[in-house]
């Protein structure tokens, strides 16, 4: 038998300097290795050992002989051997921790106490650095401790401005709902007075409607005997030969027909100002051909540009008109949508009106200005209180503290990069080198998990990447004792991670101390 | 604004490639022209011009009817293979160089037989014989007809500039496989009524599937596969080829049409498929036996953006304990895609990142492409212009192209000063921050990639190497020169004393002497995960036995069943890799909910619980040339059924391995090949399936169905920790999977896992293991190998034994016993042993 004592060798679990600290050791309860403090009593020496799933019994021999003996890997605390078993190391001074078994003597320290090591067939040692490591972590407990503690603070006088600004809002919001009520009783005056007058206004224009549509009437006819009588010219003109008839080789000759310029007048040009025939009558002409004849005579007479397709055309055609009349297109259409703009009226149509009928109009003008002036102090106290309202339903936390981060932005600058966040409301990207700005997201939520919902938000429906989604931003939020932005990342492609201190957001953390203390 | 260029080719493509950039054979001139043509009996063999030389030569002349007469030089190998060139008598063709592992070895001719109207050389029991008119080339094993190239086929002719055709016939086979890479089935379909196979390594984002297209690899090689006879040809040509591929009893052939370069095939004669592979990976060399590092897991995106991710990731490996041994960069580590160079913002501490990798007991592997940024006071690109190492344009200028860093320039590693110059600054004085931690090297974009569509995102053809050599004439081992240079200056790196690890993209015949491959930018899809099987075995059948695809699929997202089966299968390939585009999820496994976790993170152990027998079997690729992987009909090709099969793989010859590669199944067919004494054991339950039957077997989310060969003997460490280092002081699982006479065997490879000291020095312990149900037999398989310092640790052993046999298609059923200690009670474990004398251990209950 070549089993070393070693095997199940126990170890005190009080090292000789941990006497020192003031701390004292609670027991001196010795147990296998890996084996925690809370489960030494299940490790009795004197007695066989009881696999935690009751499955076997073996000789307490065989705990920690590197045999594994229990499927839940319970009599191999101290070893690899069983591949779910697990190791605890007591780090004392530290934090203890408990291992995968395939951590065992693999070479690397997982534990500061080193314990997990003890092999010796692997070239590493570990030193036992856990009181280094204790110590440290206690500072930087302490010192998170002090931030929290400054934060907090800090986070009560956020949180009083946050409720002081609710309050205002609230306050207002009721203020403004007083003004509405009275700015809709002065819409609802004028709006009386405006109908009564309107009446009145409409009757005395009666007559003069009339005259207006029959001056209309005799200036359509004049322009159209005009259009006839031009066309007529036109047409004696073109019809060399005088039979009747304008045909293609009359056009061909005529170098105004030239469409493209490429110095002849072609067949499908001529067809193009017959309107696809290869002659036309007189009536024809005036009827087909002469629209599309006219434009090109007067741009041959320099009165007229070529027609730009859409957007100009109105417009160039309109100055034609006016020292040109007859032109085909129309004024017609267009003012009948808005039935009463007597300002607006071209000036030949603006009739005179009588004294008596000309003091009606200007006090219906008068009226419909006041009624609009009291619609809109309405819509603006209506459009305030919609504002102080999502003021209102946005969740700035428990206590308000997040409220005053609403209106302020974060900048932070990374090696390519300015992030910017407005809590409330974006978060962008802009290049160092100054070109445009990307929106990563718009205020969506507060987003975090059940137990912490106020530590983190998300920003979506950002602007779309290139042939992706549209970005979208979450922003981790913890204490600090200032405001900032302290990282941003992309972990996923249009996917952002802001990093942001805030000390709206300290509260006490669950103690570790307990933790720490533990196996002390 | 590159990026945003490339990112729009690759996602406008989405799943499918781009055919108005890559080409098909009709737009393809001379294949368009060759393909067409008609057989034109054109030659006949001018018998007053035979010479034959006892020591393997045979030439003629052969007379064309019509144009410039031929020469043809006929070659006896040793070991069943011959080599057949043929040139005009005026040849200005490009010879090729650099692909064969050494100058292969004449034969003596045994026999000469003249007659009026055919001449035959007998060699041993092969035979070739040529028939002057009508010109054919016949090769016989004993009686049995190998192997015919159709004279009436031959085509060479001065309006064709250097292109040539020819047709080869395999009258012995029933299925034609090779010419890697394409994304098809490792059974070469008929072409009629589509493109032929085309061999040009062209960088195809979005490649599609079950298509003939080129993609980034080409081995131009043919093995014809028959019941009980195989034959093959390797064209040694590196020019672009196309395939026009029968298959059929008695009509198994190929149409061969090629752009340029030299006619000069290799004829290799089985019989068996084992004999087959081993003549072509004795012409163009096997895989070094790998660190054992690069069989564990590696993890890859592109990129990881900083060091602090990189750390970041290794630490989430160890707190979510899946095992991890090697992290990837991806292009964006270097300053402005300068290769031998880092990023100064977001690896500004290089060498802190390395040390924090090498602390978790990791390792670190960088991408460096070939294309080189135009940039004055980037060092590499200063020394290679001065020195006029750059491939240069026809006119003679230095070729100027877009790639990753923009206005690039390529070296032109024709030339072997410039493969040393680049080699050279893998050195650690000149790659600034570079430590051995940085353990091998990613070449990718050696087709090499050229952003430009207009010339198939490559070298123009007329481009010019080292000695007026056109591009054409060797484009398909730009990439196979590449990764020399890179291996040659790892090797000096470290002095020799490490084997180099390197993954390529671009690949050909020979470069498993330099390198790794993997299938390249494959996509999430469940098609892509089931032709990583036909890819790699294909690969491996030619000598590119370290060979795996990204786990999960390159682009797109997978959804978390395709992932993890993608583990699953993943884990059973040579090489195992995660790795993604940039425009994809992250999906590091501990992103995922802890079911999805568990499945993946036991897919990866099983993987490491495997890895004695993976590194076993890359020892014996290289002593034995057999595939690592390998398809079933290697070992069982006298089942037609196994001929076309997928998703059906065997590690070694005692593994069989059947990849889930549907969704939604609750079961999967399984063939298991062998006759009815050919006996299978689940891995994961206790039944035993019978040879040559189809068995639907019940899988959830967590089955991986892997089954190992009665008879057989598995060797696994079971104990996985985090990475091969840590495991490397642990002992090994023997599992003894007993036949009918209580017997089974196996062998394990054991070494330092790093140096040449197996090889150079014969350090190493290589063991057959002999196991009945109660002893276990250790034999030194070399007598003179020192095993010293490589101790055979066995932590326990398992035996199968069956205890009802499988009967009228119902399977038969298994138990397992775990032995741990001997007869005298002794812990196995402690056991030691003298490897000199055959060791025997008795086991105890």
């Amino acid at each position: 038998m070549e089993f070393s004592m070693k095997n199940f060798k126990f170890y005190p679990i009080c090292p000789t300097f941990l006497v020192l600290l003031s701390v004292t050791c609670s027991s001196e309860v010795s147990r296998p290795r890996g084996v925690s403090l809370s489960r030494a009593s299940l490790y009795n020496p004197d007695r066989n050992f009881l696999c935690f799933d009751n499955s076997k019994s073996i000789p307490f021999s065989q705990v920690n002989d590197e045999y594994c003996d229990c499927p839940d890997g319970s009599d191999e605390p101290g070893t690899s051997a069983c591949p779910n078993g697990v190791f605890h190391c007591t780090n004392a001074g530290h934090k203890p921790l408990n291992l995968a078994a395939s951590r065992v003597n693999d070479g690397i320290c997982d534990c500061c106490d080193g314990s997990d090591e003890y092999a010796g067939n692997t070239v590493t040692t570990c030193p036992n650095i856990c009181l280094q490591l204790g110590r440290h972590a206690r500072e930087e407990a302490q010192k998170l401790a002090e931030i929290i503690k400054a934060g907090k603070q800090l986070k009560a006088e956020l949180s009083q401005k946050g409720l002081r600004l609710k309050e205002e809002k609230k306050e207002k919001l009721v203020e403004l709902q007083k003004n509405k009520e009275e700015a809709e009783k002065v819409k609802a005056e004028k709006q009386r007075i405006k109908d009564e007058i309107e009446a009145l206004e409409n009757k005395s224009l009666e007559v003069y409607r009339k005259l207006e549509e029959e001056e209309k009437q005799r200036k359509a006819e004049a322009e159209a005997q005009k259009t006839r009588q031009e066309a007529t010219e036109t047409f004696t003109k073109f019809d060399s030969n005088q039979d009747g008839l304008v045909d293609i080789a009359e056009l061909q000759t005529r170098q105004s027909f030239d469409k493209d310029r490429n110095g002849e007048v072609s067949v499908e040009e001529a067809k193009y100002f017959l309107n696809n025939q290869e002659s036309v009558d007189l009536e024809t002409f005036i009827s087909d051909a002469w629209a599309n004849i006219k434009p090109y005579l007067m741009m041959d007479a320099g009165l007229f540009k070529p027609p730009v397709p859409q957007d100009g055309e109105a417009e160039d055609l309109q100055d034609g008109d006016d020292e040109h009349d007859g032109a085909p297109e129309g004024d017609e259409g267009e003012e009948e949508e808005e039935p009463y703009q007597p300002e607006e009226e071209p000036e030949e149509t603006k009739l005179q009106y009588d004294e008596e009928t000309q003091k009606i109009v200007d006090q219906a003008t008068a009226a419909r200005n006041e009624f609009t002036d009291a619609e809109r102090a309405v819509r603006e106290i209506e459009s305030e209180i919609g504002n102080i309202n999502d003021y209102l339903e946005k969740d700035f936390g428990p206590e308000e503290e997040f409220a005053t981060l609403q209106g302020e932005c974060f900048d932070y600058t990374d090696h390519e990069y300015i992030y910017k966040l407005c809590p409330f409301e974006k978060a962008t990207q802009q290049p160092k080198s100054g070109s445009s700005e990307t929106r990563l997201g718009t205020w969506a939520r507060w987003n975090g998990p059940e137990d912490n919902k106020y530590g983190s938000m998300l920003y979506d429906k950002g602007q779309s990447c290139w042939n992706g989604p549209p970005r979208s931003t979450k922003v981790n939020i913890v204490c600090g004792t200032e405001s900032k932005v302290t990282a941003v990342s992309e972990p996923n492609r249009c996917e952002y991670l802001f990093e942001f201190v805030t000390p709206a957001a300290c509260r006490e953390i669950p103690s570790e101390a307990d933790d720490l203390h533990d196996e002390l | 604004m590159l990026r945003l260029v490339i990112l729009a080719t690759c996602l406008t493509l989405g799943h499918f490639a781009d055919h108005d950039t890559f080409k098909n054979c009709s737009r393809v001139e001379f294949c368009n022209t060759l393909r067409n043509r008609q057989p034109f009996d054109k030659y006949a063999v001018d018998p007053s011009t035979i010479t034959i030389d006892d020591n393997g030569s045979v030439k003629m002349t052969l007379k064309a009817k019509k144009g410039s007469d031929l020469q043809l030089e006929l070659l006896a190998l040793v070991d069943r293979t011959f080599r057949l060139r043929i040139k005009e008598t005026a040849s200005t063709r490009y010879e090729l160089h650099d692909v064969l592992v050494a100058e292969p070895q004449l034969a003596h001719i045994d026999g000469v037989l003249q007659q009026d109207n055919y001449v035959t050389i007998q060699v041993g029991e092969t035979t070739a014989q040529i028939f002057y008119d009508p010109f054919v080339v016949n090769f016989y094993l004993v009686q049995v007809h190998q192997v015919v190239i159709d004279g009436s086929t031959l085509t060479f002719d001065e309006s064709l500039d250097q292109a040539f055709a020819f047709n080869v016939k395999f009258p012995a086979a029933l299925q034609l496989y090779g010419l890697h890479e394409h994304a098809d089935s490792l059974a070469l379909r008929d072409t009629n009524g589509s493109d032929p196979y085309r061999l040009r390594n062209l960088d195809v984002a979005g490649y599609e599937l079950d298509s003939p297209m080129a993609l980034y690899g080409a081995v131009p090689v043919l093995y014809g596969w028959g019941t009980y006879s195989h034959a093959g040809v390797f064209l040694h040509n590196a020019a672009e080829q196309w395939y026009d591929i029968t298959n059929g009893q008695w009509d198994t052939q190929a149409n061969v049409m090629v752009e340029s370069g030299m006619f000069d095939l290799f004829v290799m004669i089985g019989p068996s498929p084992e004999d087959l592979v081993q003549r072509y990976l004795s012409l163009t060399g096997t895989f070094r036996l790998p660190q054992l590092w690069t069989l564990g897991y590696h993890q890859s995106r592109w990129s990881y953006m900083s060091q602090e991710e990189v750390k970041d990731v290794v630490a989430n490996f160890t707190t979510y304990n899946f095992p991890l041994d090697v992290i990837w960069l991806d292009v964006d580590y270097t300053d402005g895609k300068k290769y031998f160079t880092w990023d100064p913002a977001t690896y500004s501490d290089p060498v802190e990142m390395q040390k924090n990798i090498s602390a978790a007991f990791k390792r670190l592997v960088a991408i460096i492409d070939p294309h080189i940024k135009v940039e004055k006071g980037y060092n590499v690109y200063d020394g290679a212009l001065e020195k006029g190492y750059f491939v240069k344009r026809a006119n003679g200028s230095v070729f100027e192209g877009d790639c990753w860093p923009g206005l690039s320039s390529y070296i032109d590693f024709l030339n072997p000063d410039a493969r040393q110059y680049y080699g050279s600054y893998y050195s650690y004085d000149k790659f600034p921050y570079s430590t051995p931690v940085l353990s091998g090297i990613w070449n990718d974009m050696n087709e090499p990639s050229v952003f430009d569509n207009s010339i198939e995102k490559t070298l123009p053809g007329d481009s010019l190497h080292f000695g007026n050599v056109s591009h054409r004439d060797i484009h398909n081992i730009y990439g196979l020169l590449h990764t020399m240079s890179t291996h040659q200056g790892l090797l000096d790196r470290d002095n020799g004393t490490t084997r180099p690890f390197i993954l390529t993209r671009a690949h050909f015949a020979g470069t498993q002497r330099y390198s790794g491959i993997w299938t390249g930018d494959n996509t999430a899809g469940w098609g892509y995960l089931s032709v990583s099987y036909d890819s790699c075995l294909g690969a491996n059948l030619l000598g590119l036995v370290f060979c795996g695809a990204d786990v999960g699929g390159f682009s797109g997202n997978p959804d978390t069943e395709l992932l993890q089966r993608w583990y699953q299968a993943g884990a059973w390939l040579p090489f195992y890799r995660a790795h993604a585009s940039s425009d994809t999820q992250r999906r590091e496994p501990y992103l995922f909910d802890s079911g999805v976790q568990g499945v993946i993170r036991g897919a990866i152990q099983m993987r490491y619980q495997h890895l004695p027998v993976w590194y076993t079997l890359f020892y014996e690729h290289e002593r034995n040339k057999v595939p690592v992987i390998r398809p079933l009909f290697y070992h069982y090709s006298y089942e037609l059924e196994t001929f076309k099969l997928r998703n059906h793989l065997l590690v070694g010859r005692d593994i069989l391995v059947r990849a889930v590669a549907e969704p939604g199944v609750e079961t999967v067919t399984v063939h298991f090949p062998g006759s009815e004494n050919e006996h299978w054991m689940p891995v994961d339950s206790t039944e035993v399936y019978e040879g040559t039957t189809d068995v639907d077997v019940p899988v959830d989310i967590k089955s991986i169905p892997v089954f190992y060969r009665v008879g057989s003997v598995i060797v696994r460490k079971d104990l996985v920790r985090l990475s091969t280092d840590e495991m490397a002081n642990d002992g090994y699982t023997i599992n003894a999977c007993l036949d009918r006479r209580n017997q089974s065997t196996g062998t394990v490879f054991l070494d330092d896992f790093t140096s040449y000291n197996y090889a150079n020095n014969k350090q190493y312990n290589y063991l057959r293991i002999d196991m009945d149900d109660v002893n276990v037999a250790l034999t030194k398989i070399d007598e003179d190998s020192n095993p010293d310092g490589f101790d055979f640790v066995i932590d326990e052993v398992i035996i199968h034994r069956i205890v009802q046999e499988p009967q009228n298609g119902k399977p038969g059923r298994y138990v397992k016993t775990v032995h741990k200690t001997d007869a005298n009670g002794q812990l196995l474990k402690n056991l030691k042993f003298n490897y000199d004398e055959p060791v025997s251990i008795k086991l105890g209950l």
